[in-house]
């Protein structure tokens, strides 16, 4: 095994795939990126050292095809495949077919992704390492055993998709009456979704807030974690503003929740960067295990940023078969930190995403402010992907301090030829809740966006 | 950096030791296109370059390479690779961007064509609500939601667009004869941009 890697194909596109460029570029790395039809004249691949072309604009025929990223890799000349978030990056047949062929895949083993990413599993290893799963089930195989199941646990509740994740594949279910007919949507969705109907039942808790711990292990058995995120401003179980560390939640259960993640870790093998996801209750104090996931989060700079750890880079070297040179002691928590995702699009249309050419782009600039994007003047955001099209992270020495940084960075954010979602970031940084750190899961979308629907007919987000 | 010739071996020898059934990726100059179960090119080349000449100028778009590249490009799902036969190498043919029309792009005539202007008058006009993807059916293969003399209820979808990971399913707004369809499947369209012509029917009549 190489102690360094040479040439790593990065295979993602937006944001991420500037940011392991840029990470590629700090280790002394070649990156070269695969890019669709849509996304040749990307940042990504402006700043990359080469380009390969695997496919058209839809993902389905480019950046989810096995074949076409080994291809590019091996045709490049790479020795490693960098998958970033989403797109193949938790599907174990990447994995195996790099190694298949000769390629260093930057991610846990394929075992490890196949066992983390079949939901109902990773609740079974999770209560074999101890840790609290809540009260829920395995694959319910039908109606019936979703009613026996749902007498149990109560209402409401969550139906989650096995094979899903990421807050997709998820329907609530409020009583018993809804039940049968949301059994079989969710199923339903799940099928056309992610090939693979099986649904799972979870208690839903009320007053939830969503803490995450992000773990990073070696090839030699060396596993540390780098402390907790809270991502609890969400709508629709997708985040918009998460933040480390977990400040809302009691000291004491934060070690838990590390120890947890930990043990998780170990029960898989963990190498690379990976997060455990728990909710905790905030009535009940306690906390069950969500998921894992088994690659770079959207949100990793924000630990980053109290760490001081590039998680990018340590990926390539864990990848390359380096020892962590981190010791658990070594890792210390120094501020706090907060990213917003900005998205283009429309809030006045209900969040409906807004491709278009970008006309004006001005980041803010600053001490401790950090933008991730694959932005330019004059790029066209093409309608084939997700609408994020920046993160910006803060940091302050106390939380207050990072919200203050925060509200002023999105001040200093300049958008003009696409509707984004800045000013309900800058809605809900100014909220008297979200400043004491009292919201929960369900707050972004039952207190924060009515009160900002209701308000006086909002102005394009522009200037 | 060009391409080496050894990473275009590479490339070939995985092609023929997996059960890809296509790969189409392209390098600098270079374009390897390579689809499994293509009997009529037994004596697929291993190399299209002369040994050290690692730089491939891109020919001239010409049907010279389509004739081993065809089998792959016109129909790779209506030759899959038989399971007791490994899967042939076909053309490493460092073709031009040869067109291959993506599947899930493939215009399924939806009757585009006439112009805004020969609307026939009181015809409720149905635009696009956001930039997005047109999708005229469901899914691939199945019927139109909506066409050229068929008819749409109010609440009916008429159309999907595909914007961004959401599919926007577009109602009708009103019940009537669809006279006129300008969305091509697959295809980009603006916000405001017409999809269909509704003309009104009097549900008593």
């Amino acid at each position: 095994m190489p102690r360094h890697l040479r040439r790593v194909l990065v295979a993602n596109r937006g944001e991420i795939a500037v940011r392991i460029v840029r990470a590629c570029r700090a280790e002394g790395i070649d990156a070269i990126v695969a890019v669709s039809d849509a996304d040749v004249d990307s940042l990504a691949a402006r700043l990359a050292s080469d380009v390969v072309s695997i496919g058209a604009a839809r993902p389905a025929q480019s950046y989810l095809r096995v074949e076409q990223i080994v291809a590019a890799a091996l045709l490049a000349g790479c020795d490693a495949v960098h998958p970033g978030y989403g797109f193949l990056s938790e599907r174990a047949e990447l994995a195996e077919a790099c190694a298949a062929h000769g390629l260093i895949f930057v991610g846990p083993s394929a075992d490890t992704i196949r066992r983390g990413g079949d939901k109902v599993e990773a609740r079974r290893i999770a209560r074999a390492a101890g840790v609290p799963t809540g009260a829920g089930s395995d694959a319910v195989a039908d109606l019936d055993a979703a009613r026996v199941v749902a007498a149990e646990v109560g209402y409401p509740l969550l139906f989650k998709a096995a094979a899903g994740g990421g807050g997709r594949g998820m329907v609530r279910v409020e009583e018993p009456g809804e039940l049968a007919a949301r059994f079989a949507g969710a199923s339903g969705e799940a099928q056309a979704a992610f090939g693979d109907g099986r649904l799972y039942i979870e208690r839903y808790v009320t007053n939830a807030r969503h803490v995450e711990v992000q773990l990073l292990g070696d090839h030699h058995g060396h596993l540390i974690h780098l402390g907790d995120r809270d991502c609890s401003t969400q709508r629709r179980f997708q985040k918009l503003v998460e933040e480390a560390p977990a400040a809302a939640v009691p000291q004491a259960m934060r070690a838990q929740l590390a120890a947890a993640a930990l043990a998780l870790g170990r029960m898989l093998d963990y190498r690379g960067a990976g997060t455990v996801e728990f909710l905790v209750d905030l009535d009940r104090g306690e906390f069950s295990f969500l998921e894992i996931n088994t690659r770079v989060q959207v949100e990793h700079p924000v630990t980053e940023m109290v760490t001081g750890i590039d998680i990018v880079r340590q990926q390539l070297r864990i990848a390359a078969g380096q020892r962590l040179t981190i010791e658990q002691a070594d890792v210390t928590i120094t501020g706090h930190a907060i990213e917003c995702r900005i998205n283009a699009e429309s809030v006045a249309d209900g969040f409906l995403p807004w491709p278009g050419t970008i006309t004006r782009w001005e980041p803010p600039t600053g001490d401790r402010v950090r933008v991730d994007s694959q932005m330019f003047a004059g790029y066209e955001i093409p309608p084939y992907y997700d609408s994020l099209i920046a993160k910006l992270i803060v940091s302050g020495t106390d939380r207050a301090q990072a919200i203050d940084r925060m509200a002023d960075a999105l001040a200093a954010l300049h958008v003009e030829g696409v509707e984004t979602t800045r000013d309900v970031h800058r809605a809900v940084l100014a909220h008297p809740d979200f400043r004491a750190d009292t919201i929960n899961t369900r707050w972004l979308e039952t207190t924060l966006l009515p009160a900002y629907s209701a308000a006086a007919p909002q102005e394009p987000t522009r200037g | 950096m060009g391409t080496s010739l050894e990473a275009i071996k590479r490339v070939i020898a995985a092609f023929e030791r997996s059960d890809w059934t296509e790969i189409d990726v392209r390098h600098g100059d270079v374009r390897v296109h390579l689809a499994a179960g293509a009997p009529t090119t037994p004596s697929s080349r291993l190399s299209p370059t002369t040994p050290g000449d690692v730089e491939v100028a891109p020919p001239p778009p010409a049907t010279a390479a389509a004739d081993k590249a065809s089998p792959a490009t016109a129909s790779p799902a209506a030759t899959p690779p038989a399971t007791t036969t490994p899967p042939t190498a076909g053309s490493p043919a460092p073709t031009s961007p040869a067109p291959i029309s993506p599947a899930a792009g493939s215009p399924v005539s939806a009757a585009a064509g006439s112009p805004v202007s020969a609307l026939p008058p009181g015809a409720h006009l149905i635009t696009a609500p956001s930039p997005g993807i047109f999708w005229c059916s469901p899914e691939p293969g199945a019927p139109p939601f909506a066409a050229v003399g068929g008819r749409v209820e109010e609440s009916s979808t008429v159309c999907i667009i595909e914007v961004m990971k959401l599919m926007n399913h577009v109602k009708a707004g009103v019940g009537g004869d669809v006279v006129a369809a300008y969305g091509t499947n697959g295809v980009a369209v603006a916000k405001g941009e017409p999809l269909f012509a509704i003309v009104a029917t009097d549900t008593a009549s």
